[in-house]
């Protein structure tokens, strides 16, 4: 009996860690989210800064996402696998 | 052993270049200008690598197309722009007075869509679609404009059309079969036969438009829980040596070397 009992307690320890997990876990997932909902494209943009006057010399990365493309400069080689790359 | 690290950026944000109504697989000539198909707009905009054009984000060209771009490839030898559409390529010739164009070749075998497309060394065009007969077929466009379509035949099964490339010695085919990868095969082609000689297992990789610069292979990617463009080793594969975040997921890349 001493032993079941123990055990249940033990049990209830365990369920009650998971909760809190649970808890914890949710907010995290959120902030996530909030994160990407500020990266996030609206519909219109404060852009178009202009390159720097070395650009262009520059290697430029383009990305085309679900409504936009964005660019990334690189010094020169450094995509290909320069060292020093990583 | 490969690196997984994320993000020690040296690459910089300049921002965006604009926004559209869902841009396609993108590509670049020789002097570094950007082509970038608008899928629901039936456009290819041409945007020039440097400081004037991303100062206003301002096309120096837009070239009509048929329905639905979704990829574009310049042709090494001539500066041709092939965009594929919803069931065949567009050839735009490159003009000293601007595009001209386009000629037109549908895909009369039962297409249900083409997807990517790439030129070789030589000016031959390859681009995978997905048809009734097949749910993925590489046809080749031979150089010369003869118009001919020549079905390539490869010693790997594919489920679906997922991106092709001219790495510059053999033709590499995105393969996004798995959830949490994307396996880039390397065939040699000969005729019409595609032979694999190897293949690159980009861990994270997210298919499809891809992109291969040097020792780099460019693509959509995750790693341990950061989205955006994934950087990894070509051909090694393995783990991305980093991600650059992207705001809600990248769905091509390219790479415009400067000058």
């Amino acid at each position: 009996m001493y032993v079941i009992a123990l055990l249940m307690q033990r049990v209830a320890a365990y369920s009650a860690v998971v909760i809190l997990l649970s808890g914890c876990t949710a907010p995290l997932t959120q902030l996530g989210a909030l994160g990407s909902m500020q990266n996030r494209a609206p519909t219109t943009y404060p852009l178009h800064r202009p390159l720097p006057q070395s650009s262009s010399g520059q290697d430029l990365l383009y990305v085309s996402g679900i409504d936009a493309v964005g660019v990334y400069s690189y010094p020169k080689g450094e995509i290909a696998g320069a060292p020093g790359y990583v | 052993m490969q690196s997984a690290s994320i993000a020690t950026r040296k690459g910089k944000s300049l921002g965006l270049l604009g926004t559209f109504e869902s841009p396609g697989g993108m590509c670049v000539d020789r002097s570094g200008n950007a082509f970038v198909p608008i899928y629901y707009d039936g456009q290819v905009l041409e945007f020039a690598h440097g400081d004037a054009a991303f100062a206003g984000s301002t096309p120096i060209a837009t070239i009509a197309t048929a329905n639905f771009p979704r990829d574009c490839s310049i042709d090494p030898t001539t500066g041709d722009l092939a965009v594929t559409f919803w069931d065949g390529v567009q050839i735009f010739s490159n003009g000293s007075t601007g595009w001209r164009g386009p000629q037109t070749y549908t895909q009369p075998d039962g297409t249900y869509f083409v997807y990517s497309c790439a030129y070789d060394n030589s000016g031959n065009l390859f681009f995978d679609a997905d048809t009734q007969h097949s749910p993925f077929q590489l046809t080749e466009l031979l150089a010369g404009g003869s118009g001919t379509f020549t079905t390539v035949s490869l010693n790997q099964g594919f489920k679906s059309p997922a991106g092709i490339l001219w790495d510059g010695t053999y033709l590499a085919v995105a393969d996004w079969r798995r959830r949490h990868w994307t396996q880039v095969y390397r065939f040699s082609i000969q005729g019409s036969t595609g032979t694999e000689v190897g293949s690159t297992k980009l861990v994270g990789g997210k298919g499809t438009l891809f992109w291969i610069q040097g020792s780099t292979i460019i693509s959509p990617g995750s790693d341990r829980g950061e989205y955006g463009v994934g950087f990894w080793k070509y051909p090694e594969g393995g783990r991305p040596k980093k991600i650059v975040s992207f705001h809600d997921g990248a769905a091509g890349v390219a790479v415009s070397p400067g000058g």
